[in-house]
C-alpha cells in the first residue's frame, strides 16, 4: 500500500508540472507576452529603441507615440524576465508560485491570489452541490431500475437516462433558467451571497444543469452494477433469510455496487468543472469559470495561467483521492 | 485478467474497460444471438437524414441562411438589386473559401424572402425566424455543417492518434507505455473545456483549430480504451501466434490487433461524436468557436432573455436538432458496445 | 520577483489598454455599442432642448461668481421620455408629494464593469459614472435648465477673456479618509490625471506645457488655457471635475489596486467591490451636504451584461434600477409590470467610422460607396428596433444645434456600383472579383455585435468583400485608436455642449500615436470654427458653427450615422424621485445624463 501511495504521489507531482508548464509555454510561446504587457508598444521595432539608446533619435513623438516606450519595454522585459528562455521562467514562476506569490493580473492589477481567494470557494460549491444532486438522485434512481431490471420502469428510465445525458448543460441551463426563474420565479436568477440559503437557492438551478446529465452516468452504472451484485450468493442469503428487499438493496447490495460510480467520480469532476465554465457564465456565478473566460477574452496570462493550473491540482488531487479510496477499497489495486 | 492489473504508470481508475468475457468468448462468438434492435436503426436512420441534408442544403429549396428580414423598408432598388446581384452568383462566390460551408459544397442556394424578424413557425418559415428575421430552418440545416465537420474531424483525429498511441502502448508495455500513459493521464487532468478554450484563444478560431483542438481532448479517452483492448488482446492466442510464427511488430499490431481494437473504439467513436458536437457547442455558446453558424452560435444568438420571451423558437428547435442528433449518436454507440459487448464507458 | 513600482508601472500601461476601452464603442458586453465617454468626457453634458431659452446666469448664489452663458433648454425632462405609471405620480413639491422613506439598499444594475473607480486614472462610461457619483462629488454639475453650477466648488471666475479660469472650493469638506479639500487636492487630482497616458489624451491640447495652473490661495486655484474658453467649469462637471482625496490618489499610484477602493467625498463610502459582479456602497455619515435627504442606506450596484436579463430581474422585483442603452433592454422595461422608465432620446450616436489614412478606405469614392450600401433602414429596424430615432448627424433634430439640412444618405445601393467600379480600376490590388475589399473590425464576443456586422454586412456585401475581425475590445479601441482600421462602429458625441465635442474633431488629436479624431481627418477650417465657437457666449454664432461643421462633416464622407442612442434608465414603480436629485443649495440636477445619474435622494416605498 505505501508504495502504491508513493508512486501516485510521484506521478500527481509529475503531473502538476507537466500541466503547469504547457499553459503556462503555451501562452507564453503562442501569444506575444510583451503585447499581452505593454501592449501595441511591443510593435516597436527593437532597432528603433537601440537607435534612442544611442541617442541617433528622441524618445519622443518620432517613434510614433509619446510616453517614453522604450524605456517602458525595456523594463517589461526585464521585470518579467522576456530575455530567458521559458524554461528559466516557468522556473521563475513556479517557485513565486510555491511560495504563495500568484502576481498581479496585467489588466487591473488586482492580486491573483484573492483571485482564487474569492471565486474558488463559489466553483467548489457549486461542483460539490452537483455532486449531491447527481448521487441523490442517481442513487434512489438506480437502485429503482435495478430491482425490477428489463421491466416497465426500467425501459422507462433507459429512455429518460439518455434523454439527459443528451441535452447539452449550455442548452439545458438556458431552458432552466427560462422556466425555474424567470417564467415561474421559483428560484432567483442573479447569484447573491447574503448567507447560506441565498447562495443555496442562487446555486440550486445551476448545480441541476450540472448534476443531472451526471446523475444519468451514475443511475447507468449503478444499474449495471447493482444487477450484477443482485446474482451473488449473499444476496439469495439475504433473501433467504427473509429480510425486505428495500433493506437488501440499500444495506446489501448497493455498497458493493458503488465501485464505478467511485471510479468515474474523479474523472467527471473534471467534466463538471468543464461545465461550471458554461453554467457559471449562464446563471452569472462569480466563480472560478466567468473569471477564467473574463481572463481570457482581456488577454490577462496570468490569471489565465494561475487559474489553469489551481483548477487543473484541483482536478488531479481529486483524481489521486479517488485513486487512494479506490485502492484502499479494492485489494487488488493495492496488490498490484 | 484485471484490467488494473497491467495498468503500470496511470491510474488505477480506467474510465474505459473491457468486459473480461470478451477474452474468453471472442468477439465474433459473443455477437451471434444478438441484434442492434429497432432503435439503433432509427438512430442511424436520423444521423443518416441529417447528414444527407447537411450535404444537399444548397441544392434544397431551403431559405438563404444569411438573409435578413424582409421588412417594408428594405424594398426599392436596393432590394431588386441585391437579388440581381444573388442571382448571379454572389453566394457562390462569397462562400466558396468560407471553411465547411463552402468546402461542402458551396452551390447557388435558392433565394427567397426571409420572414418579418421573430415570427414562429410557419409553412415558410418551418422554424420561425431569429431577431435578425432569418430561417431558423435553415440556419439549423447549415449549422448542422460546422457542428457534424467538428466531431467528425475531431473523433476522426482522436482515433488516429490516440488509437495508435494507445495501441503501441498497449502492445509494447514497459518504458513506452509508461511515457504514453502518462501523456494520456495529463491530458486528462486538464478538463475538457478549458483545454479548448485555452487553445482557441491563444491560436485561432477557424474549423481546423477548432476540430483538432477537440480532437487533442479525445486522443487521451480513446488511446485509453484502446490501450486496454490491445493489453487483452496481446495476450490472446492469434497474437501470440503470430509472433511465434516471427511477423514484425508492426504487421501484428496493424493486421492483428487492429481489427479486434477497432470494434470497441468504434462504440466510442459514436459517443465520442456527440461528446464533440457537444463541446464544440459549448465553446461556440462561450462564442469562442468558429466564426461561423454553428448550432451552439444559433442556440446562444436566441439565448437573450427577450428572444426566450418573444421566441423561443430560435433557441429551443436547434436544441432539439441538437438534442435528437446527440441522442441518437449516444443510442447508436451504446447498442453498438453492447452488441460487442464492451462494458460501459466514462467517456 | 518583481519590484513594486515596476509591476505598479506596468499596471498602468495596462491600465492605458482597457482604458482606451471606455472611450469605445464596445465596452458593454452585449451592448451594441458601449458607454463611450472616456478621455473625451471631459465633456460632460445635458441635451439642449429647445432654441428660445433665455441665456442663464450660472454660477452659485455667490456675487462674485461670473455671470455664463450656458446652453438654453426649454424642457425640464432633458430630452426624457417617460413611460410607464410612475410618470404620473405627483411631483416633489406638489401638496400630494409622497413621503420620502429613508432606508433599505437601493440595487442598481449597470451594464459593464469598469477597471477601477480613480477619476483621474480609470477612464469612466456609464458605469463607472453611475458608481462614480455616489462616492465622489464633482467640483460642477449641470442642472435641470442645462446650465453648469458649482457643487464642490464655490464659484469659478473667468480671468480676462477666458483663457485662465480661478476655481474656489467649499470650505470645510474632508474626504472620508479626513484629508481636506483645497487648492492642494485639485492640484494632486490635476497632476494625476495629466500623467495618465489616457485621460490626459482629452484634455492636454487645451493647456499649455508648463505653468497648467496657480495656486491663488488655500481654496483657489487658477488653471491656465492656451485659448480663451467661455465655458470651462462645463469640463469639471465629468470625470475630470470629480475629486478624489490626495492621500489615496498617492497609495494608488503606487499600488494599482488601490484603484478598486476609491476615496471620495461623497455621500456614500465604498464597502465592498468584487470586479465584473457587484459594488456596494453604504452612507457616509459625516456627508458635507447633510444626510437629511440621502434615502438609501446603502446602494449596490451589480454588473449584468445581458440588461435585458436585468430588465426581467427588475420587473421580478430583485432589482430596483436598471440603466441601459440596449434596445432589447428597453423593450423589455417596457413590457414589464410595474416597471417605467426614463429614455433620454437625444443620447450619443451610433454611426461607422471610416479610416481616412488607411486604404481602401483612404479614398472618398470607397467611402461614399460604403455609405450609399449602408442599409440604415435595417438597422434601425433590426438593432435599434424603434427604440431610436435614425440620425442625420451627431445632433438629434430637436436641439438647436442640429443642422436641418444635413442629411446622412444610405440605402442607395445602387449608386454604389459606379464608384466601385472606378475605384476598383484605379486599384485593382485593393479589389477582388469586382468588390472592394475592406475589413470591418469589432469587439467580441458579443451577440450583439456580431448581428449588427451581420446587419452592415449584408447591405455591403454586393460591392464590397468584407472581412470580419473580431477582436477582444482593448484591443479593438487600441488598434482604432492607433489608426489600424479601416471600418469600424463607434458610439460617442451627445454631449450637450458643443464645445465637448471639440476633441473628437481637432487636428491636435488626429496626428501622433494615439489619436481620439479616430478617422483622422484634419481640417484647419475647421478647427478655427471650432476654437471659434469655444471662444464665444454668443449662442448663435456658436450654433451657426456647429451647423457648418455638421455640414462639412458631412462632406468628407468618413462617419456614416446610424442612430441617436436611447439611454434608458427603468426602475420599478415603488422607486421614487428618480428625476428629482437635487445638489448643493437644493438645485435640481439633470436627469439621465446617457444613462449617467445620481441616486442620492431616491427612496424606495413598498407601500
Amino acid at each position: 500500500m505505501k508504495q502504491f501511495i508513493l508512486r501516485r504521489v510521484v506521478q500527481l507531482v509529475l503531473v502538476v508540472f507537466a500541466v503547469t508548464f504547457l499553459t503556462f509555454a503555451s501562452l507564453n510561446l503562442v501569444g506575444d507576452p510583451l503585447f499581452n504587457i505593454v501592449g501595441v508598444l511591443s510593435g516597436i521595432p527593437d532597432e528603433q529603441c537601440e537607435a534612442v539608446a544611442r541617442g541617433e533619435i528622441p524618445d519622443t513623438q518620432s517613434s510614433g507615440l509619446n510616453m517614453g516606450d522604450c524605456a517602458l519595454i525595456a523594463q517589461a522585459k526585464e521585470q518579467n524576465n522576456l530575455d530567458r528562455n521559458v524554461v528559466e521562467r516557468y522556473g521563475i514562476w513556479l517557485s513565486d508560485m510555491l511560495s504563495g506569490d500568484f502576481g498581479t493580473s496585467f489588466v487591473n492589477g488586482n492580486e491573483i491570489s484573492d483571485i482564487v481567494r474569492e471565486r474558488l470557494p463559489v466553483t467548489v460549491r457549486l461542483i460539490v452541490l452537483a455532486q449531491i444532486v447527481a448521487l441523490g438522485i442517481a442513487i434512489p434512481w438506480g437502485v429503482a431500475s435495478a430491482y425490477r431490471a428489463n421491466r416497465g420502469f426500467d425501459k422507462v428510465s433507459t429512455v429518460g437516462s439518455f434523454g439527459l445525458l443528451s441535452i447539452p448543460n449550455f442548452a439545458l441551463g438556458v431552458i432552466l433558467l427560462y422556466f425555474f426563474a424567470l417564467r415561474w420565479q421559483i428560484f432567483p436568477s442573479r447569484y447573491e451571497n447574503a448567507g447560506w440559503w441565498s447562495e443555496l437557492q442562487a446555486l440550486t438551478l445551476p448545480a441541476f444543469t450540472l448534476g443531472l446529465g451526471l446523475a444519468a452516468t451514475y443511475q447507468r452504472l449503478l444499474r449495471t452494477d447493482l444487477i450484477t451484485t443482485l446474482q451473488d450468493d449473499f444476496i439469495h442469503m439475504a433473501r433467504a433469510k427473509g429480510m425486505t428487499d428495500r433493506h437488501i438493496m440499500y444495506r446489501h447490495a448497493l455498497r458493493p455496487s458503488m465501485f464505478s460510480v467511485i471510479t468515474v467520480f474523479g474523472v467527471n469532476t473534471g467534466a463538471l468543472i468543464g461545465g461550471a465554465l458554461v453554467v457559471e457564465q449562464i446563471f452569472s456565478i462569480p466563480g472560478v469559470g466567468t473569471e477564467l473566460v473574463e481572463a481570457v477574452l482581456r488577454n490577462d496570462p496570468p490569471v489565465v495561467i494561475a487559474l489553469i493550473s489551481v483548477v487543473a491540482i484541483g482536478f488531479v488531487l481529486i483524481n489521486f483521492f479517488v485513486d487512494l479510496m479506490y485502492g484502499y477499497l479494492d485489494p487488488r489495486v493495492r496488490a498490484s | 485478467m484485471s484490467d488494473a492489473d497491467a495498468n503500470d504508470g496511470t491510474s488505477a481508475v480506467e474510465p474505459v474497460t473491457i468486459d473480461d468475457g470478451m477474452v474468453d468468448d471472442g468477439m465474433v462468438d459473443h455477437a451471434v444471438g444478438k441484434k442492434l434492435g429497432v432503435g439503433f436503426w432509427i438512430a442511424v436512420g436520423w444521423l443518416g437524414v441529417l447528414v444527407a441534408t447537411v450535404l444537399f442544403a444548397p441544392y434544397l429549396p431551403f431559405n438563404d441562411p444569411d438573409k435578413l428580414a424582409a421588412g417594408p423598408a428594405r424594398t426599392g432598388p436596393s432590394l431588386d438589386n441585391w437579388v440581381g446581384t444573388a442571382a448571379l452568383g454572389r453566394d457562390g462566390l462569397a462562400r466558396a473559401g468560407s471553411g465547411a460551408r463552402g468546402a461542402l459544397g458551396g452551390g447557388v442556394r435558392a433565394e427567397r424572402a426571409a420572414g418579418p424578424a421573430r415570427t414562429g413557425p410557419s409553412l415558410d418559415n418551418w422554424f420561425g425566424t431569429d431577431a435578425l428575421g432569418r430561417d431558423v430552418f435553415a440556419r439549423t440545416v447549415y449549422g448542422a455543417r460546422v457542428s457534424l465537420v467538428v466531431g467528425f474531424i475531431a473523433i476522426a483525429f482522436g482515433m488516429v492518434v490516440g488509437g495508435s498511441l494507445g495501441l503501441v502502448a498497449g502492445y509494447f508495455r514497459g518504458r513506452v507505455d509508461q511515457v504514453i500513459s502518462f501523456v494520456f493521464f495529463t491530458l486528462l487532468s486538464f478538463p475538457g473545456l478549458i483545454l479548448a478554450l485555452l487553445i482557441t484563444s491563444t491560436f485561432d478560431r477557424t474549423l481546423r483549430t477548432v476540430s483538432l483542438t477537440l480532437g487533442v481532448l479525445a486522443v487521451a479517452p480513446v488511446g485509453r480504451l484502446a490501450r486496454a483492448a490491445t493489453l487483452v488482446f496481446a495476450e490472446r492466442e492469434f497474437v501470440q501466434a503470430a509472433r511465434v510464427i516471427g511477423a514484425k511488430h508492426f504487421r501484428i499490431m496493424t493486421r492483428e490487433l487492429l481489427p479486434v481494437v477497432l470494434i470497441p473504439m468504434a462504440a466510442l467513436a459514436l459517443l465520442g461524436m456527440g461528446v464533440a458536437i457537444v463541446a464544440e457547442g459549448g465553446l461556440a455558446f462561450l462564442q469562442l468557436s468558429v466564426e461561423d453558424i454553428s448550432w451552439g452560435v444559433i442556440i446562444n444568438d436566441g439565448r437573450g432573455i427577450r428572444d426566450l420571451q418573444e421566441n423561443p423558437h430560435v433557441a429551443l428547435m436547434p436544441i432539439g436538432v441538437m438534442f435528437l442528433t446527440i441522442l441518437a449518436l449516444n443510442f447508436a454507440g451504446d447498442r453498438v458496445r453492447e452488441y460487442f459487448d464492451v462494458r460501459e464507458t466514462a467517456f | 520577483m518583481r519590484s513594486q513600482y515596476q509591476a505598479q508601472r506596468f499596471g498602468k500601461f495596462l491600465a492605458l489598454l482597457l482604458a482606451l476601452c471606455l472611450v469605445a464603442v464596445a465596452c458593454g458586453g452585449d451592448d451594441d455599442a458601449a458607454p463611450s465617454n472616456g478621455a473625451g468626457d471631459v465633456a460632460t453634458g445635458v441635451q439642449n432642448d429647445g432654441d428660445d431659452g433665455d441665456d442663464a446666469v450660472a454660477g452659485s448664489g455667490d456675487a462674485d461668481a461670473p455671470t455664463t452663458t450656458a446652453a438654453p433648454v426649454e424642457d425640464a425632462t432633458e430630452g426624457n421620455v417617460c413611460i410607464g405609471d410612475a410618470c404620473d405620480e405627483p411631483t416633489t413639491g406638489d401638496d400630494e408629494a409622497p413621503q420620502p422613506v429613508s432606508g433599505g439598499t437601493l440595487r442598481v444594475a449597470v451594464e459593464a464593469e469598469t477597471d477601477g473607480l480613480n477619476p483621474a486614472a480609470n477612464n469612466f462610461a456609464v458605469s463607472a459614472y453611475t458608481m462614480g457619483y455616489a462616492i465622489f462629488d464633482p467640483l460642477f454639475y449641470i442642472d435641470s435648465d442645462g446650465n453648469w453650477f458649482p457643487f464642490l466648488a464655490e464659484s469659478a471666475t473667468p480671468i480676462g477673456d477666458g483663457s485662465a479660469w480661478q476655481v474656489k472650493v467649499r470650505e470645510g469638506i474632508t474626504f472620508h479618509d479626513g484629508t481636506p479639500l483645497n487648492a492642494d487636492a485639485l492640484i494632486a487630482n490635476f497632476e494625476t490625471a495629466i500623467n495618465d497616458p489616457i485621460i490626459s489624451l482629452a484634455f492636454v491640447p487645451s493647456y499649455p506645457a508648463e505653468n497648467r495652473y496657480e495656486k491663488i490661495d488655500d481654496l483657489t486655484l487658477q488653471y491656465n488655457l492656451i485659448r480663451p474658453s467661455a465655458h470651462f467649469p462645463v469640463n469639471l462637471s465629468s470625470q475630470l471635475g470629480m475629486m478624489a482625496s490626495p492621500t489615496w490618489l498617492a497609495a494608488a499610484a503606487k499600488d494599482d489596486s488601490l484603484n478598486q477602493e476609491p476615496v471620495g467625498t461623497g455621500p456614500f463610502m465604498l464597502e465592498s467591490r468584487t470586479q465584473d459582479v457587484s459594488t456596494k456602497v453604504v452612507q457616509n455619515p459625516d456627508y458635507w451636504r447633510g444626510t437629511d435627504d440621502i434615502y438609501p442606506d446603502a446602494i449596490e450596484f451589480f454588473i449584468t451584461t445581458d440588461t435585458a436579463l436585468a430588465a426581467e430581474q427588475l420587473s421580478a422585483g430583485e432589482l430596483d434600477v436598471v440603466v441601459t442603452s440596449n434596445a432589447d433592454a428597453t423593450l423589455t422595461l417596457r413590457g414589464a409590470d410595474n416597471v417605467s422608465t426614463f429614455e433620454n432620446l437625444y443620447s450619443e450616436e451610433d454611426f461607422i467610422m471610416l479610416n481616412t489614412r488607411a486604404a481602401p478606405t483612404d479614398d472618398i469614392r470607397v467611402r461614399q460607396a460604403l455609405t450609399f450600401a449602408t442599409d440604415r433602414q435595417a438597422y434601425n429596424d433590426l438593432i435599434a428596433q424603434g427604440t431610436r430615432a435614425l440620425a442625420d448627424s451627431m445632433y438629434h433634430p430637436d436641439l438647436i444645434w442640429n443642422n436641418p439640412d444635413v442629411v446622412q444618405e444610405g440605402n442607395m445601393a445602387d449608386r454604389a456600383g459606379p464608384l466601385v467600379d472606378a475605384y476598383c480600376a484605379d486599384f485593382p490590388d485593393n479589389c477582388s472579383g469586382g468588390k472592394v475589399k475592406i475589413e470591418l473590425q469589432f469587439s467580441g464576443p458579443s451577440t450583439l455585435q456580431t448581428r449588427i456586422m451581420d446587419v452592415l454586412a449584408a447591405g455591403w456585401e454586393p460591392y464590397f468583400e468584407v472581412e470580419r475581425q473580431q477582436l477582444p475590445q482593448d484591443q479593438h479601441i487600441l488598434e482604432t485608436a492607433l489608426g489600424q482600421f479601416q471600418v469600424v462602429t463607434w458610439r460617442q458625441f451627445g454631449a450637450v455642449d458643443p464645445d465637448n465635442e471639440v476633441v473628437w474633431l481637432e487636428c491636435a488629436t488626429a496626428t501622433g500615436g494615439i489619436t481620439l479624431n479616430w478617422v483622422r481627418l484634419c481640417d484647419e477650417n475647421r478647427d478655427a470654427l471650432l476654437f471659434e465657437q469655444r471662444a464665444t457666449a454668443d449662442l448663435d454664432r456658436r450654433v451657426e458653427i456647429m451647423q457648418e461643421i455638421q455640414a462639412e462633416i458631412q462632406s468628407t464622407y468618413s462617419y456614416i450615422f446610424l442612430t441617436h442612442a436611447n439611454w434608458t434608465v427603468g426602475f420599478r414603480n415603488a422607486v421614487n424621485n428618480i428625476c428629482g436629485q437635487t445638489g448643493p443649495d437644493h438645485t435640481a440636477l439633470v436627469c439621465n445624463n446617457q444613462g449617467r445619474g445620481f441616486y442620492h435622494n431616491v427612496w424606495i416605498d413598498e407601500g
